[in-house]
């Protein structure tokens, strides 16, 4: 059984990927699709909002001939992502407490 | 559908998006295709879905941050219902009002013009009745005044009466001349003023309409 996925729990989960380490669009959506079952166009809308709300930025590296985008995370983006973890952590709290008894 | 075809769809599908928006939207999936490798050139596709609803999704996020121009909708799929905004009122519904208004209007119109034409006809009453007088009087006076001269020669054979007759005749000659200066001075005093007075009592109501139409107007 899959749940359907609140944008909001999807920019966080994008943001804990970008924090571990600056990376870019092919290998967030393989990250993130090893958890969740998303399509591969869910992510870029997300991307580009967290992009232009200040959360991350972007840099070009070169590889294999070309250049690449890499996603990073800014500071707003870091203090988004706390807020996201302490949002989490009560929404799971709550359900826990329904499903396993408090 | 290849790589080459399915990243010149979503480009056309793509193509209401500032430049800006759309160059970003297309290296990314340019890159993705780079990244995932010509062998999974096929599975990329098949994952992805449609181009359309790639760009769906891409102008669907776009649109709730900013402000996008509406044909935006039409590459979703759904009609840009055309606004009617509230600019001038619609002519149907003005015509349904004026025909519900009828019932009321009439009598209220014919009351009204019964009053303005009662309240004319009061004034020229007055105004002629006046005139009337004016005149009269004075031609009533002149007319007498000759009439008892003219008995007075009759009355000769009593000298005594005749005298009379004709002193009353000459006093009311006299008077109606007098009256007749009065009143010929009194109609070059007040008749310009009654009369111009009338036309502007006339004119006031056609006045009004056209100051409001010009305030109507600067607004």
């Amino acid at each position: 059984m899959s749940y359907p996925i609140a944008s909001s729990l999807l920019d966080g989960i994008v943001l804990a990927v970008v924090e571990r380490e600056s990376t870019y669009g092919y290998r967030i959506t393989q990250d993130v699709q090893k958890v969740l079952e998303i399509s591969e166009s869910t992510l870029y809308p997300v991307l580009r909002r967290l992009q232009k709300d200040g959360c991350l930025t972007t840099y070009d590296e070169a590889f294999a001939g070309r250049n690449r985008r890499y996603y990073k995370i800014t500071d707003h983006g870091r203090a988004q992502l706390r807020q996201h973890r302490i949002d989490w952590q009560n929404y799971r709290n709550g359900i826990d407490a329904i499903f396993f008894g408090g | 559908m290849n790589r080459s075809e399915y990243m010149a769809a979503l480009r056309r599908a793509l193509s209401v998006l500032p430049e800006e928006e759309r160059a970003s939207a297309l290296r990314y999936y340019e890159e993705y295709f780079d990244d995932a490798g010509p062998e999974n050139e096929r599975r990329v596709i098949e994952d992805l879905g449609a181009p359309e609803t790639v760009a769906g999704q891409i102008l669907a996020d776009y649109r709730e941050l900013t402000t996008v121009p509406r044909q935006g909708a039409a590459a979703s799929g759904a009609p840009a219902a055309p606004r009617r905004g509230w600019r001038g009122i619609n002519p149907w519904l003005l015509l349904l009002l004026v025909v519900l208004a009828i019932p009321i209007g009439v009598p209220l119109a014919g009351a009204f013009i019964g009053v303005c034409a009662a309240v004319l006809g009061v004034l020229a009453a007055v105004l002629l009745s006046v005139l009337a007088f004016v005149v009269v009087i004075p031609l009533c006076l002149l007319a007498a005044g000759i009439v008892l001269c003219g008995i007075s020669f009759v009355l000769w054979g009593a000298p005594a009466n005749a005298l009379v007759t004709l002193g009353c005749g000459l006093m009311l000659f006299a008077l109606g001349v007098l009256v007749s200066l009065l009143a010929i001075k009194l109609c070059t005093l007040f008749v310009p003023p009654v009369f111009r007075a009338f036309v502007a009592l006339l004119r006031w109501p056609f006045d009004k309409l056209r100051s409001r139409n010009q305030g109507g107007g600067v607004q």
